[in-house]
């Protein structure tokens, strides 16, 4: 059986059913298809509206990269969040700042949470140990405060700081 | 009581519209401001009866299950103070409005438009193009995955208004070059490059909804995360609002201000939500002057900690911090780990388990304090069993006199059932002469036979000796963890007593053993371990030792004395002919003066060790 996975501008991208079921949306689609892995003849289309071929391209690079990585399957949140980045992930998600925000939607669209957690964790590393003016320059924002605004704010967050 | 709260509602914004029809801009927001604060006060079941009566299903199709629901009308309301804050020519407080119904909404094509046009009015080109982008993709997908209808004539106003940014974007660019941006080279794999390496610097919130910046910052500390809010108001807007206030770890040394600072943060988070709690708060030592006042506003918020309180306190005595929170039970009922650093007030402690009832695990470490509290007269030890508590901690100093040992009734008596299922015992730092004294027996240990890990560290008058002297019939099955330090090295006098079945019992199962000092540290060990004690022969049978804890995986014996290169040669042999110790994975030798590094390197060959730990040895080698 093979997958067809059509992008939202139309590309189709043809993978194993392995691949495909990274994605627990459509594993949960092709769950009520059966098992008939023998019948090569069969073929299934699975449109993803939302993620365009770029994008879905580089995801479903991923999902063959890790198409037989056991992955945790804890809840446990304080050891996700602590695991750091896997090195061949940290170096799949060293793109431009816009796809790696369009890899998170689509890792959360068709839930594959290994990949989210790993853009996601990829973000927060981009905040870690910057100041709020390297901030925003990282993410090319302005400072709309006034000082005073600004000292107001580190007053509220005084409780949170180390000294 | 929804129900009318919601006439009242509708009436409120009724009367604002009529306001804002006459011109009377200000009372109309005055109005809408308070019937937006009824609309977002009201809880998640009372809005989902609500969207019934108005004909609606449930939850929105796209919401899952757990996500927040709002009240039907709250984007018309929002919408409609945008327009006012407009009128009033406060445009960043139209915008915040703005953002707030594509967060509410994020399938509303209203919150992208109002948004997209405060931002060409403030000027903020790329943010508008960037927000009607994304009003774009979403209302498709809205329309594809969700099926909801697609509003044709605001999707177009939405297409109108980003090809008028464009262009505006197009002619801000040609200005600052005052030419053509360059054409990019003919190779369009190369230029592609050029344009997406570093230089793109986007703001994450105009691309990602809130649940997935929640993601985000949820992977950083707390601290972190609210440093964020210093980056531009939008930020500011989002971080206080999200639920990220679960594991709250203040700073040391902060005043009563500071402290309301954060709980005020800690319920605008909580607000619209029904369970208020917390899991961690972790509060170091604060202001002394205000350190009651600060304890008891935090029992007082009506918020439970469900997992873990971590105190240190410097002023308050365990009596006073007892009566406290015998006031506010409610917070602390459900209380997994309990971490205290308080003046000790004796036999107070064995009120706590009382105001805990799912405790699990409680540490407990007297504040040094020149005071010294004494031992309420008549006090009759409470009869009663924790089956809850799996790891009790003392941690004392032996620098500073404690009248007495926490829980000292259980060190008294033997068959106390106050903790039945206790794994995880650590005593540090006490006197035991004490106990000792008062026809103690001292076979405790015989009430925790269920213990995994036991340390004994640094007490005073209770050597490794007394320990198996007076349990005569010493069990515990399930042990594989044992450290005993003592303050001051001894010779084992008299251990040889003891034989192997009997050491088996205790030690059948350990996989760490850490004699760091103590005295069963090496020498020690030769005596314990053999039968019939031979006089000025150093011999140490590694072998004996591995068939009495075949599981080890860490052994520490640092500062041990007479362990030596021959000691060593000894180990070596035992691990090459019977391949004793196969678990061992740790070994700490640290400060064994008598220890050549060319002995550890062949011991080394022999067997390889995940983990060595040396310290202060002499290194030669």
């Amino acid at each position: 059986m093979s997958i067809s996975i059509i992008s939202s501008d139309g590309e189709p991208f043809k993978v194993e059913r392995k691949v495909a079921e990274r994605s627990v949306l459509i594993k949960n689609m092709l769950g009520d298809l059966g098992n008939d892995d023998d019948d090569d003849d069969e073929s299934f289309e699975v449109p993803i509206p939302n993620v365009r071929g770029s994008v879905l391209q580089k995801i479903l690079e991923w999902c063959e990269h890790h198409k037989d990585t056991a992955f945790p399957d804890d809840e446990d949140d304080d050891s996700r969040k602590s695991a750091p980045v896997e090195e061949w992930d940290r170096e799949f998600l060293r793109v431009d700042q816009e796809m790696l925000y369009e890899i998170i939607l689509g890792a959360n669209y068709l839930n594959i949470r290994p990949l989210l957690d790993a853009g996601c964790k990829v973000v927060a590393e981009m905040i870690r140990g910057k100041t709020p003016e390297e901030i925003r320059r990282t993410f090319n924002i302005v400072n709309d405060f006034s000082p005073e605004e600004e000292a107001a704010i580190k007053r509220e967050n005084e409780w949170a700081e180390d000294r | 009581m929804a129900g009318e709260d919601n006439d009242v509602m509708v009436k409120v914004f009724e009367l604002a519209q009529r306001n804002f029809k006459e011109k009377k801009y200000q009372d109309c927001l005055t109005l809408l401001s308070r019937a937006i604060g009824y609309a977002l006060s009201m809880d998640q079941r009372s809005i989902m009866k609500l969207r019934k009566s108005y004909g609606l299903t449930e939850r929105p199709s796209y919401a899952g299950r757990t996500a927040k629901l709002y009240h039907p009308k709250l984007v018309a309301m929002l919408d409609s103070r945008a327009a006012t804050y407009e009128k009033l020519k406060k445009l960043n407080d139209a915008l915040k409005d703005g953002e707030q119904i594509v967060r509410v909404e994020p399938f509303n094509a209203r919150g992208y438009i109002r948004s997209g046009k405060l931002l060409q009015a403030l000027g903020h080109w790329q943010q508008a193009s960037d927000v009607y982008d994304r009003g774009i993709s979403m209302l498709l997908m809205g329309r594809d995955t969700f099926k909801l209808k697609l509003n044709e004539q605001m999707f177009k106003i939405m297409k109108e208004q980003r090809s008028i940014v464009r262009s505006k974007l197009k002619d801000i660019a040609k200005r600052k070059n005052g030419r053509l941006v360059p054409i990019p080279p003919l190779e369009e794999g190369k230029s592609k490059r050029v344009k997406t390496s570093s230089t793109k610097c986007l703001d994450p919130l105009n691309f990602l909804p809130v649940e997935l910046m929640h993601r985000i910052l949820s992977m950083l500390p707390l601290r972190l995360a609210l440093r964020c809010r210093l980056i531009s108001k939008r930020w500011d807007e989002l971080i206080p609002a999200l639920p990220l206030y679960n594991d709250i770890r203040l700073a040391s040394l902060l005043s009563f201000k500071d402290v309301a600072n954060c709980f005020k943060l800690v319920h605008r988070s909580k607000e619209h939500t029904m369970v208020k709690s917390v899991k961690r708060l972790v509060l170091p030592s604060v202001s002394i002057a205000d350190e009651s006042r600060i304890v008891s506003f935090i029992l007082k918020q009506g918020l439970e900690i469900t997992g873990t309180l971590d105190m240190t306190l410097m002023d308050i005595t365990m009596q006073q911090l007892v009566d406290m929170l015998r006031e506010n039970d409610s917070a602390v009922k459900t209380l997994k780990r309990l971490k205290l650093t308080c003046i000790f007030v004796p036999k107070y402690e064995e009120q706590l388990p009382f105001l805990f009832p799912r405790l699990e695990y409680l540490s407990i470490t007297p504040t040094p304090t020149r005071r010294v509290m004494a031992l309420p007269k008549n006090y009759i030890s409470p009869l009663a069993s924790f089956p809850n508590l799996k790891a009790l901690h003392i941690i004392g100093d032996l620098r500073k006199k404690y009248p007495s040992l926490p829980f000292e009734c259980i060190f008294k008596q033997s068959n106390s059932q106050m903790f039945p299922n206790l794994q995880d015992l650590i005593i540090v730092g006490y006197d035991f002469s004490h106990v000792n004294s008062n026809n103690g027996t001292f076979n405790f240990l015989e009430n925790f036979t269920k213990l995994r890990t036991l340390v004994l560290e640094n007490n005073k008058t209770f050597t490794f000796r007394t320990l198996l002297k007076r349990h005569d019939f010493l069990q515990l099955p399930m042990l594989t963890k044992f450290v005993f330090r003592e303050p001051e090295t001894r010779q084992a006098e008299g251990l040889q007593l003891y034989v192997d079945d009997y050491l088996f019992n205790v030690f059948g199962r350990l996989q760490v053993l850490d004699l760091t000092g103590s005295s069963i540290s090496y020498s020690g060990l030769i005596k314990l371990l053999r039968k019939s004690r031979i006089v000025g022969t150093e011999y140490f049978n590694f072998e004996q030792v591995s068939a009495l804890c075949p599981n080890l995986e860490s052994l520490y014996m640092n500062q041990s004395i007479g362990l030596s290169d021959s000691a060593l040669d000894d180990f070596i042999k035992t691990i090459r002919i019977n391949n004793s110790f196969p678990r061992l994975r740790l070994l700490d030798l640290s400060f064994n003066n008598e220890l050549n590094g060319y002995k550890l390197l062949e011991f080394l060959k022999e067997r390889k060790m995940p983990i060595l730990v040396l310290h202060g040895a002499q290194q030669n080698g």
